[in-house]
């Protein structure tokens, strides 16, 4: 009976996810119509059984053990994702990850097949995160990018190698979902005499790009001019 | 708080890409065990000759039940008298060489068609290897004696209450025939929900530890011990043989680890936890000598291993 009432109640979980439009933090938009047909199989073959069970008699010999475990025992461990969902709350992934395993954020070498963005050349001040980073996967250069405009959301990451007014505005790369998440992201100079935003809070920051050397390797650096907190987005990652 | 918030986004973002295609794949088994009979893979399986072994191959395709369900096919195999070689070949390869397993490759490694086609290279190679290997082999030294497969017409090996027990493998076509239409419908319906959630819970379970892996474990030491060309395979054959993942979806438990560890080492979890691991030896043993399942895994472990390696010079 838990089982199938299990069905039921993911798949109405999953569908209240989808329906405050926060399944783009767990899987790759491209995939939702896969899991909400999922789950929308699941939540009628789940119905369909309730009734089957509530009229008619229930075919003998079906397996309802659980073996050396116990089936209260696996019942349980089908409810954590269940429960740790509904306690947690939906969110992105946050920097805690990339921060201990010392992921350098930069371009992922996935994203060179995938770019598609437009090179450096024309107005930028409209580009968004993902805008910069395929552009950036064409055309690493960074001299072509120059006194470029740049307004871009992304959570706060600090990185001990980058110089002390500096932190990596970070966004994941994903694939499949988020269990593939890669980090991206672009060092931002913070003004002189500000403030240094705490680790993952998500921010928006203007400013202008300026090619550096830091670490002997070149990179773009976004000379910040405002950080301003903002809410996480529905669409956390880069896809 | 922030490693249960992540831990509950990884968990959740594997279950949610995986169980549409767990669902798939236990419909196909249903309605294999309930409609069809599998009889037309036993009829034609060429009982004595090497092209039983590339039979075993093709019969994986036209068969799409992961290895849960091959082993009553198996079973009606040596009960109809094939050499244990090609059976052993069929076993090890159909769980991969599968349109479902494939597919799911597809989507948990997008651009990386490398993974798909080692995955399925190396299986065909060692299940072809270790089927020539048996070959050689006397047949009464790898099968369990004739009246003890044929004995209880079921899989003994599930008896003895193990927390990995298929029961309903045993449940097939012949039992279903004699019903009529609606109540053999309500048991193909009970039968998913068995099934669905038989695979479920190893499921969830294998995604535990790989959110785990992801999250509430050091990375630094996650990264270290993924990025070693040796350790690295060796970790995930562990724990593909622990975690006895259904092949359907194993690719997304696999994906979670694609960050951080070697691109051999993911082909290699692709590879033997189909082949070996805790599910499949104790369903092995309704059929097959102790000592035989040793051996075999044995030998699959130290190809899988091997070709593991190759995997991640050849991808460097």
């Amino acid at each position: 009976m838990l089982q199938t009432v299990w069905m039921i109640f993911f798949s109405l979980f999953v569908f209240d996810i989808a329906l405050k439009d926060k399944l783009g933090s767990y899987v790759n938009p491209k995939y939702d119509w896969l899991v909400l047909g999922g789950c929308m199989a699941l939540f009628v073959l789940g119905i369909v059984i309730l009734v089957l069970k509530r009229w008619k008699e229930e075919p003998a010999g079906h397996d309802h053990g659980g073996g050396v475990f116990g089936p209260v025992f696996w019942t349980a461990v089908i409810y954590v994702p269940l429960v740790l969902g509904l306690v947690m709350g939906t969110g992105a992934l946050s920097t805690r990850g990339a921060r201990q395993s010392r992921m350098e954020p930069g371009i992922a070498p996935a994203a060179a097949s995938r770019a598609g963005g437009e090179a450096a050349g024309g107005e930028t001040s409209d580009w968004g995160f993902d805008d910069w980073f395929y552009a950036l996967a064409e055309d690493p250069e960074p001299d072509h990018y120059q006194g470029k405009k740049a307004i871009i959301e992304g959570a706060v990451m600090s990185v001990p190698e980058a110089p002390e007014d500096c932190f990596i505005l970070n966004r994941y790369l994903i694939l499949c979902c988020a269990a593939d998440a890669v980090p991206v992201g672009f060092p931002v100079r913070v003004k002189e005499g500000e403030k240094m935003p705490a680790d993952d809070i998500w921010v928006r920051v203007s400013g202008t790009m300026t090619p550096e050397e830091i670490n002997g390797r070149r990179m773009v650096v976004l000379e910040a001019e405002t950080i301003e907190e903002v809410e996480t987005p529905d669409d956390p990652y880069i896809y | 708080m922030v490693i249960a918030r992540d831990f509950s986004i990884i968990l959740l973002s594997i279950l949610l890409e995986a169980i549409p295609f767990l669902l798939i794949g236990v419909v196909v088994s249903a309605v294999l065990s309930v409609y069809v009979s599998d009889d037309f893979v036993v009829k034609w399986f060429p009982a004595k000759s090497l092209a039983g072994l590339f039979y075993a191959l093709v019969m994986g395709f036209l068969f799409p039940v992961c290895e849960c369900g091959n082993i009553p096919v198996a079973r009606r195999l040596l009960i109809k008298g094939v050499e244990p070689a090609p059976v052993v070949t069929f076993l090890l390869a159909a769980p991969v060489l599968n349109p479902l397993v494939i597919i799911v490759t597809v989507a948990a490694f997008p651009g990386q068609p490398e993974i798909l086609i080692l995955r399925l290279v190396f299986t065909v190679m060692i299940s072809l290897a270790v089927g020539a290997i048996l070959f050689k082999v006397k047949k009464e030294d790898i099968v369990l004696p004739f009246e003890t497969i044929t004995g209880d017409g079921g899989c003994h090996g599930e008896e003895d209450g193990d927390s990995v027990s298929h029961k309903h493998v045993c449940v097939r076509h012949e039992h279903y025939r004699g019903l009529d239409g609606r109540r053999r419908f309500m048991e193909f319906l009970f039968l998913i929900r068995d099934e669905f959630f038989m695979m479920l819970r190893l499921l969830v379970l294998g995604t535990i530890i790989a959110a785990s892996f992801r999250t509430i474990f050091p990375q630094n030491l996650v990264t270290s011990l993924g990025s070693g060309q040796v350790v690295s395979i060796l970790t995930m054959m562990l724990l593909a043989f622990l975690v006895s993942m259904c092949s359907n979806v194993d690719a997304f438990f696999a994906m979670a680890f694609a960050g951080t560890f070697t691109a051999g080492s993911i082909v290699t979890f692709l590879v033997f936890g189909p082949m070996v691991d805790i599910k499949a030896l104790v369903m092995m043993t309704s059929a097959f000598r102790m000592k035989a399942i040793i051996w075999i895994s044995v030998l699959v472990a130290l190809m899988s291993f091997l070709l593991g390696l190759l995997a991640n010079y050849m991808i460097l």
